[in-house]
């Protein structure tokens, strides 16, 4: 243990008004609107041999905690907050979900879906919708000069795969693997450029893409009530899917659910409620 | 004024209960205009932990918009300087002697607050009395405790320490030499060891020690006057073993404490200091200097601080409470 890390941490978490944060990616968009809040956030990859102190550490995966509190948290003693993106893997039993709860008593959670709340049930838990930026200008749906972008974030080589499938078929398809050069601001001109957005990992990507005026494909069920998102379960079908977007302009699509983005998932709500949680984060004292 | 306390107070073990104590006192002393916020921090891995009382959860969910002082109630490996807020340092040391960079850290510091004469002799001499404060505290006698029945021991006079085995072994042993030679021209006395890391291979270990030692003095009693036994770090056990014996050996070779030696003292009993002992030098004695640079205490010296123990004068240095270096 370093303890005059750990000094600094207790101290200043008390001492200092400013909010400092150590942040874990979730390879996804919201990284990108994270990044966005008033605080001073630092990636964890990057952080480990820092000097810096931090008041709490932000995790989007519940994974450490399924066997103890994470190892890490014990040894920099400053509390933690986890964030849930999606529903309990197929494979996760009761146990599985006991054991988390347990360890996650004392932890602060916030859950991005009603849907995602229910079915993890955790005490101790905040619903906060997720808050997507909508750009001023969107380009029309019609005026875009490429068809089809697919999300490959977390590197799955499935989804490289269904990328070549797809471009041997439609030219004006490309695969993109990560944003971290890009702002906020140029992943959103980037994705207006697309008419379609495929993306099989997360309900976020899609609400932001959705924002940037794009129809999306998804590969699974979320409840984010978007009209313009197609659930495809089997991308056998996904060129009938395309097919059929390409040749219908889905303007007023995209414009009800642009609209239902400014409300349902307005950034300003997100970022008052996240907040006053991370304002208590910061606040409360931790314990073992 | 508002005050914020950083400390182990939540460690189960002997740091702890003194921190716990101290900010359980400011607490209780805490003038109603002031705020006292509080902390902990843990200054061991896996350490052991312990709920706390409604004062100290009160000071933990505390917090203002500006502090007047930091109190770092610490190790010297944990100490941080504090720009811009009055910073005073309660240290947490062992008898190990300070490295030069360790000290460097403290010049940082505006005051070093001292629970012990031990301490406040070391800091006061490097960094003057202006800036060295032994401070005194008061701790709380619980009502209703019984003393440990200790049968056969129960009407012998009554030495006893108390302190993790793994943290004191060279010292334990040396003291179980001590006592031998000490004990072997007096009847009816004998020494507790209360072991609060609570391991019953470590007391074995000991009793073997034990055994042999008498046997290689060629020293036979008919009972045994060195009894090693299992003890809670909770405030009751703590409390029954301090009732229950007479002389307590303030040694502990891990921590320089003044948690238990308050409560031997509130318990009326006598109290063997590292001020009370000498010790083998490094010049007659080299094998016999332990890994934190502290020799081992001489028998004679034992039996001396054993005779001199009831005519023992209060410390000449003045202590100051507490709560008037903050508040006052």
């Amino acid at each position: 243990m370093e303890l005059k890390k750990i000094s600094y941490n207790i101290i200043n978490k008390v001492l200092d008004k400013n909010i400092r944060i150590l942040y874990e990616d979730h390879n996804s968009l919201f990284d990108k609107i994270f990044l966005t809040l008033d605080y001073y956030i630092v990636n964890r990859n990057n952080a480990l041999e820092s000097s810096f102190y931090y008041d709490m550490q932000i995790i989007n995966n519940y994974f450490p905690y399924l066997n103890s509190r994470s190892h890490f948290i014990y040894e920099n003693q400053f509390t933690d907050l986890v964030l849930f993106h999606e529903n309990p893997h197929g494979s996760f039993k009761k146990e599985d979900k006991l054991i988390l709860a347990n360890n996650l008593r004392t932890t602060e959670k916030i859950m991005f879906l009603d849907s995602c709340n229910k079915s993890w049930s955790l005490p101790n838990s905040s619903v906060v919708h997720y808050g997507v930026p909508v750009s001023e200008r969107i380009a029309d749906f019609v005026s875009r000069p490429k068809d089809v972008l697919i999300l490959n974030l977390k590197n799955n080589n499935q989804v490289a795969s269904l990328y070549q499938h797809i471009k041997n078929k439609i030219d004006k398809t490309d695969i993109v693997n990560s944003f971290s050069d890009q702002s906020l601001e140029e992943v959103q001109q980037t994705l207006q450029n697309y008419k379609i957005v495929i993306d099989v990992d997360t309900p976020i990507n899609c609400l932001f893409a959705t924002a940037c005026g794009c129809t999306t494909i998804i590969n699974q069920t979320f409840d984010t009530r978007l009209e313009s998102t197609i659930t495809v379960e089997d991308f056998r079908a996904v060129f009938v899917v395309i097919d059929k977007i390409l040749k219908n302009n889905m303007q007023d699509t995209i414009s009800r659910d642009i609209d239902l983005i400014k409300t349902a998932y307005n950034y300003d709500n997100f970022r008052s409620k996240i907040d006053t949680i991370i304002r208590k984060v910061k606040s409360e004292t931790f314990v073992i | 004024m508002n005050t914020f306390y950083i400390g182990p107070y939540r460690q189960k073990n002997l740091t702890g209960c003194l921190s716990n104590s101290i900010i359980e006192y400011l607490a209780a002393k805490k003038p109603s205009s002031e705020t006292l916020t509080a902390r902990p921090i843990y200054l061991e891995k896996n350490a052991k932990t312990r709920d706390c009382g409604k004062a100290i959860v009160d000071a933990e969910k505390t917090l203002v918009d500006n502090y007047d002082l930091v109190i770092q109630n610490s190790t010297l490996e944990a100490l941080v300087p504090i720009p811009n807020v009055k910073n005073y340092f309660m240290p947490i040391t062992s008898n190990k002697n300070f490295s030069n960079e360790e000290l460097v850290t403290l010049h940082n510091c505006d005051k070093i607050l001292a629970d012990n004469i031990f301490d406040y002799s070391r800091f006061s001499s490097i960094f003057g009395e202006q800036k060295t404060v032994l401070f005194d505290y008061d701790v709380k006698i619980p009502r209703d405790i019984n003393p440990i029945n200790l049968g056969l021991y129960n009407h012998m006079q009554k030495l006893y320490f108390i302190g993790d085995y793994a943290k004191n072994i060279e010292l334990i042993k040396s003291l179980v030499v001590s006592f031998v030679l000490f004990s072997r021209s007096r009847e009816n006395i004998c020494i507790f060891f209360f072991l609060t890391d609570q391991n019953t291979s470590s007391i074995n270990e000991l009793k073997k020690f034990s055994e042999y030692t008498y046997g290689h003095l060629k020293i036979t009693n008919s009972i045994t006057r060195t009894l090693f036994l299992n003890a809670n770090i909770e405030e009751e056990s703590i409390n029954q073993c301090h009732k229950s014996c007479d002389i307590f050996l303030d040694l502990n070779d891990d921590c320089r404490n003044s948690y238990n030696r308050k409560y031997a003292e509130a318990y009326g009993n006598y109290v063997i200091g590292l001020e009370d002992l000498d010790f083998f030098s490094i010049a007659t004695n080299n094998g016999m200097i332990n890994e934190n640079g502290f020799s081992t205490p001489t028998p004679i010296s034992l039996m001396k601080a054993m005779e001199n123990v009831t005519k023992k004068q209060n410390a000449e240095i003045s202590k100051n409470k507490l709560e008037t270096l903050i508040w006052n």
